[in-house]
């Protein structure tokens, strides 16, 4: 005796070939489905993709503005708000840069979606220009975030910051007074 | 499990990193003696019986209580100051002195206070007298050419006579019926007694004469015998001449001429004449007196007789003989009261001494003899005077260092003849107002606490060898503490303190020894001025038969000659013997033993010491160079002889010239090289030593004549070679960096017209080159010769301050930078004005020399910055604190004139205070906007409320704490004291615990290592499920 139940009927797949579409409704799951109009969905969905690139690119770029407002009125002296602010700053936009590739890999047609003999009608979609504008807002951030350091004298930039590790100099003479 | 090991391991690593101590570990925050000085004048209350009135060397007026050595109260004299003569009129004190003015003070005799002054804008720096009419109404005073009366209870000046068309020094006046005589030494090279004889209503002049020809008012073949019952007579006998010489005063005519038989009624051999001293002694009511100090056959005698008239002719009638010292002691010998008691010292061999009270007016009564043996509480020394209380039954025997001993040997008036040795109730130690040197000696005690050891160690040993031994004291603490723990369960004493750093000890192991001018050295311990030892250093023995007015090395300056990581540091003093040749001692400083190889005479006079930076490999002895200077020829020794060098060569730059008055500097540069002789017959089993010697070549290498200019030195400062520097710039407020100038061969010094009391020069010269780096003048500064208004500087790292007074409007003060323009606008303020300066490799920030050495001989000039300040009072000394590492701040001390001894951080005269004039580059954030006057705050008193008097050198030593250094002040009083010129850094508050910093470690470290298996379980479950 089989003691687990078969939901398979339940599957959206299974309801959808049931249950009709409403009018004016578009198929989306073209891949799925064996429509007619297959390359016109396929033009519509890299539109789509490199649309939602691109704002996933402009993303640190909107956010920007606002973070600039907020450390001006957090102002340049080393204090907690301050600090957290620049932190906040900072950090952000470092990882953004390190899960980059997450950033974007929902937008990108899998492998298996790529496959032609699969059936698979997904677009290859070129992201190059969404990946480099999204590097290019999050290194804007960093720098700010730096900018913010530099302003507030938390980076090593000047030469005060390196004196204590200046030897002094040696002595030719010796003069006993 | 790793990170459970690893976390203590790191925290254990990083003890050795860590070194605190507690606030009461480090000592008594400060210690002083408050001191009179050396008596020369003593005068007792004739009111009172248990007060004496001293005027010291030190020129303090004091009140001493004679059964207790309790002082009274006391009166400083400005410095410079002089005080002449001291008179006793009714319940108050009046006092002649003088300086550059003449003061004629009357003071509260109870309770010091002053009750009227009068000031005469005239100098006097030689001698003055006063005297108290015998009805007791009026005071007369002589001083430099000016003779005064005054209404004695008023202080109402009834008439002043100027003398100064005669070419005499007034320092003795009398008067007798309607007469007043005012006796003045002979100036020029006709030496001799001038007499003035004036009008005792008006002051005017009678006549005038000279008389005493070749005496002097001091001398001790030289008396003055008055009495309100006979005109009075002056007694005189010349060197080399065996009979005396009487005249009666106001007759300029005739000199009798008498000898020993007529005078004392007694007959001496030719020698016992000549070395005869005599003593004049007044009583109220009595004749003149006389005592004659003479020695027969070998022994000290003292005859007293009466002077009277007969047929207007002096005659003498001797009263009483007696046993006294050998005149060759002096008069201090003797002492008459008020009331007519002479007490008499004689001073026997082996440090034994005699004493006598004789009342002279009851019939030459002996009240009390005995004998004493000399303690030795401070150090030996020897019994140099005697004085006593009004009626006797107290006397005071002062040692020839200024010790001062009370013994009372009777009491009432029983005679009492003492047959054992009287020992002494009381003692007061003065020798330290005599200091005329001082170094701090940094050593490793023989007991240690742990924190002491760990210190100690630091230095000494290699990092984990330190961790070892800490480990090590840490356990010991530990075991230490556990069982005093354990054992105080059954022992409730309260006395016994286990606390964590309660004990005291002797963290910082820093003692002071002091020298001073009757050749004493003296060691103190820094933390709580307890005398550690004494040593007198003498040129001839007590077994000599010779009796000499200074038979102690008249002793020069100190030195600690071995570096304070050694066990066994040693110090070493020049000093002068009799012949004024030099020697010199080493002292064991630890034991205080003099070192009998490494003391020497040097049969010559060394003029000048060269401390350099090389040490004697053999004795491990600083090397010095002594230089004696013989009409421009310079001869050079190094002291320990013939050292051993580590290297071949070794160039040493040195000054000549940098003292007071001096008018030409010289630079030389002394070659030390090693050489072997190449003398066949020298064995090669002989030791590197014996082989090796040292020459010296000397080679002048520049001259600054001040004379081109008439100037004269006033004072110097010099950098300390070796300075150990924190940081090479200051940081500004674009976070730039002034990199700063240090060049440790300056020298700073001030420079004055010789003719003129206005106008100071200042000039930084590099001591290797000879060249002038900055040159400042201020034309209203005053430079006369008021010793309290005498300019001071001094240098550290790469600045210096200077103080001066200035009475006219300000002038601007102009740089007279030989090359650069002059580029200084600060205006230097009339008042009491200090200038700091500062030295900057450039005006630009962030540049700096890419030179790895420097070279005094390269051509940059330093930019300076200075700026004036004022401040709330006159200096008598200025020094700077020093730590080891030059991490906190420096502060610069200022001894003020009445007010506590203060510190002032540098920040707060820094020349880069903003003001207008300053280059907004240039500026500091954490420096606070200019002001022209300095405000000290209480906490900037370091002596707060304690009375600190005469203060004229101000020194500082680094300690094991680089938060904390030692501050030391001399003069009269002495101070010393800790201070952390930047806060407490390194010190801990008592209310933090070891014990419970080491007890949370360990409970972490425990659960740690508990909950490690269940957080491993955790997540092991968490990633199955």
């Amino acid at each position: 005796m089989n003691r687990y139940l078969n939901y398979s009927s339940l599957t959206p797949q299974k309801l959808s070939e049931k249950i009709p579409d409403p009018s004016g409704f578009r198929q989306k799951r073209s891949a799925s489905s064996k429509s007619s109009s297959n390359a016109a969905t396929q033009e519509n969905e890299s539109y789509l993709r490199s649309k939602k690139a691109w704002d996933v690119a402009f993303g640190p770029a909107k956010s920007l503005p606002m973070q600039v407002i907020m450390c001006w009125m957090s102002g340049s002296k080393v204090a907690i708000f301050s600090l957290l602010m620049t932190g906040m700053v900072l950090l952000s936009p470092i990882k953004a840069l390190f899960s980059f590739s997450d950033a974007f890999k929902h937008l990108e047609p899998s492998d298996s979606d790529l496959q032609e003999d699969s059936g698979s009608t997904s677009p290859r979609v070129d992201l190059t220009p969404q990946k480099l504008a999204f590097i290019c807002f999050n290194l804007a951030g960093v720098l700010f975030g730096l900018y913010r350091l530099t302003i507030m004298g938390l980076l090593p930039t000047t030469s005060s910051d390196w004196l204590s590790y200046a030897s002094p100099k040696l002595f030719s003479e010796y003069s006993s007074p | 499990m790793r990170l459970s090991i690893l976390i203590p391991s790191v925290w254990v690593f990083l003890l050795h990193f860590v070194v605190s101590v507690y606030q009461d570990q480090v000592g008594v925050l400060d210690w002083h003696k408050t001191l009179i000085g050396k008596s020369k004048l003593m005068l007792d209350d004739k009111l009172r019986n248990d007060i004496m009135f001293s005027v010291s060397e030190n020129n303090v007026l004091a009140a001493i209580n004679i059964t207790n050595s309790k002082l009274v109260w006391r009166q400083v004299g400005q410095p410079g100051e002089k005080i002449f003569d001291l008179k006793q009129f009714n319940d108050k004190i009046f006092t002649v002195s003088g300086d550059s003015s003449q003061y004629f003070r009357m003071w509260d005799k109870d309770t010091g206070l002053l009750s009227w002054e009068y000031v005469n804008p005239k100098p006097s720096f030689k001698a003055g007298g006063a005297f108290l009419e015998y009805d007791e109404t009026n005071l007369l005073a002589a001083v430099g050419t000016s003779v005064f009366r005054f209404e004695a209870a008023s202080g109402k000046l009834l008439w002043s006579r100027d003398l100064s068309k005669y070419t005499a020094d007034f320092g003795r006046v009398i008067s007798f019926k309607d007469k007043v005589y005012a006796l003045g030494n002979l100036e020029g090279s006709k030496k001799g007694i001038r007499v003035a004889v004036l009008k005792l209503a008006d002051g005017s002049l009678v006549k005038e004469y000279n008389s005493g020809p070749g005496q002097s008012l001091d001398s001790d073949n030289f008396v003055i015998l008055h009495s309100e019952l006979l005109n009075p007579y002056i007694l005189w006998r010349d060197q080399g001449n065996i009979v005396w010489f009487v005249h009666k005063l106001g007759i300029t005519n005739p000199e009798f001429v008498t000898s020993h038989a007529k005078l004392f009624q007694l007959e001496l051999m030719p020698p016992a004449m000549l070395t005869s001293i005599i003593v004049p002694i007044y009583i109220k009511g009595s004749n003149p007196m006389i005592a004659l100090l003479y020695s027969n056959f070998g022994k000290g005698k003292a005859v007293i007789a009466s002077l009277s008239e007969n047929n207007f002719e002096p005659e003498f009638t001797k009263i009483i003989d007696f046993e006294h010292s050998l005149p060759n002691y002096g008069r201090s010998t003797m002492f008459v009261s008020q009331k007519g008691i002479v007490s008499s010292l004689s001073i026997t061999k082996k440090n034994y001494f005699k004493f006598k009270a004789i009342d002279i007016p009851n019939w030459g009564k002996i009240l009390y003899s005995g004998f004493a043996k000399f303690p030795s509480t401070f150090g030996p020394g020897r019994a140099q005077s005697i004085f006593t209380n009004l009626n006797a039954t107290n006397f005071v025997v002062q040692s020839n260092d200024g010790q001062l001993y009370g013994y009372s040997p009777s009491e009432g008036q029983k005679i009492v003849e003492v047959s054992d040795s009287l020992s002494p109730v009381w003692s007061r130690d003065e020798s330290l107002a005599s200091t005329v040197d001082s170094v701090f000696v940094h050593y490793t005690p023989a007991k240690q606490t742990t924190e002491g050891n760990i210190i100690q160690r630091s230095s000494e040993f290699p990092w984990i060898a330190n961790w070892i031994l800490r480990i090590h004291d840490h356990s010991l603490s530990l075991y230490k503490f556990i069982t005093s723990k354990f054992f105080v369960l059954f022992d409730n004493d309260p006395k016994k303190n286990t606390t964590p750093g309660s004990s005291s000890s002797n963290l910082f192991s820093t003692m002071v020894v002091f020298i001073n001018k009757f050749g004493r050295v003296s060691a103190y311990d820094s933390n709580t001025g307890n005398q550690l030892w004494g040593v007198q250093l003498k040129h001839e023995s007590d077994d000599s038969p010779r009796v000499i007015k200074r038979p102690w090395l008249k002793l020069q300056k100190i030195y600690s000659s071995q570096e304070h990581n050694s066990h066994s540091p040693t110090i070493v003093i020049s000093g002068l013997d009799g012949e004024m040749k030099t020697v010199f001692t080493t002292i064991d400083a630890l034991s205080g033993t003099i070192v009998p190889n490494l003391t020497k005479n040097l049969d010559t006079r060394v003029n000048k010491i060269i401390e350099t930076d090389m040490v004697d490999q053999e004795t491990l002895q600083k090397v010095y160079i002594l230089l004696s200077l013989n009409k421009g020829n310079i001869t050079a020794m190094c002291w320990p002889p013939n050292p051993v060098l580590s290297s071949a060569s070794s160039d040493v730059y040195f000054n000549i010239g940098n003292k007071p008055g001096s008018q030409a500097l010289q630079g030389y540069k002394a070659t030390l090289s090693r050489s072997i002789p190449t003398d066949p017959d020298q064995t090669s089993s002989q030791s590197s030593s014996q082989t090796q010697s040292v020459s010296i070549d000397i080679n002048k290498v520049w001259e600054f004549n001040l004379s081109s200019e008439n100037l004269q030195l006033l004072t110097s400062s010099s950098l300390k070679p070796n300075m150990r520097v924190s940081s090479i710039g200051r940081i500004l407020s674009n976070r730039k960096v002034l990199y700063r100038y240090l060049n440790p061969n300056m020298m700073s010094i001030l420079a004055s017209s010789k003719d003129s009391r206005q106008g100071l020069k200042l000039f930084i010269i590099d001591r290797v080159s000879g060249r002038i780096l900055y040159s400042a003048e201020h034309k209203n500064a005053y430079v006369g010769d008021i010793e309290a208004k005498k300019p001071l500087v001094v240098m550290y790292e790469n600045w210096a301050v200077y103080y001066f007074s200035s009475q006219n409007p300000s002038l601007p003060q102009t740089s007279t930078d030989d090359e650069a323009t002059p580029s200084d606008t600060a205006v230097s303020h009339p008042g009491y004005t200090i200038i700091s300066l500062e030295l900057f490799e450039s005006d630009v920030p962030d540049s700096i020399s890419s030179k790895k050495t420097f070279s005094s001989y390269d051509v940059e000039k330093p930019y300076v910055l200075t700026q004036s300040y004022l401040i709330p009072n006159a200096l008598s000394s200025l020094g700077v604190t020093r730590t080891f590492n030059s991490i906190s701040m420096p502060n610069l001390i200022l001894a003020l004139r009445n007010s506590p001894l203060s510190l002032v951080p540098f920040s707060e005269v820094d020349p880069r205070r903003s003001n207008p004039s300053l280059d907004k580059s240039l500026e500091s954030s954490y420096l606070k906007p200019y002001e022209p006057s300095i405000e000290i705050s209480a906490n900037e008193m370091i002596s707060y409320s304690l009375s600190i008097k005469g203060v004229n050198t101000l020194k500082s030593t680094f300690t094991s704490l680089e938060s904390t250094t030692l501050i030391l002040a001399t003069g009269l009083d002495v101070f010393c004291s800790q201070e952390s010129p930047s806060g407490k850094f390194d010190e801990l508050t008592p209310s933090f615990s070891k014990w419970n910093l080491s007890l949370t470690i360990f409970l972490l470290l425990v659960a740690s290592i508990v909950v490690a298996p269940f957080a491993k379980k955790k997540v092991l479950s968490d990633l199955w499920n």
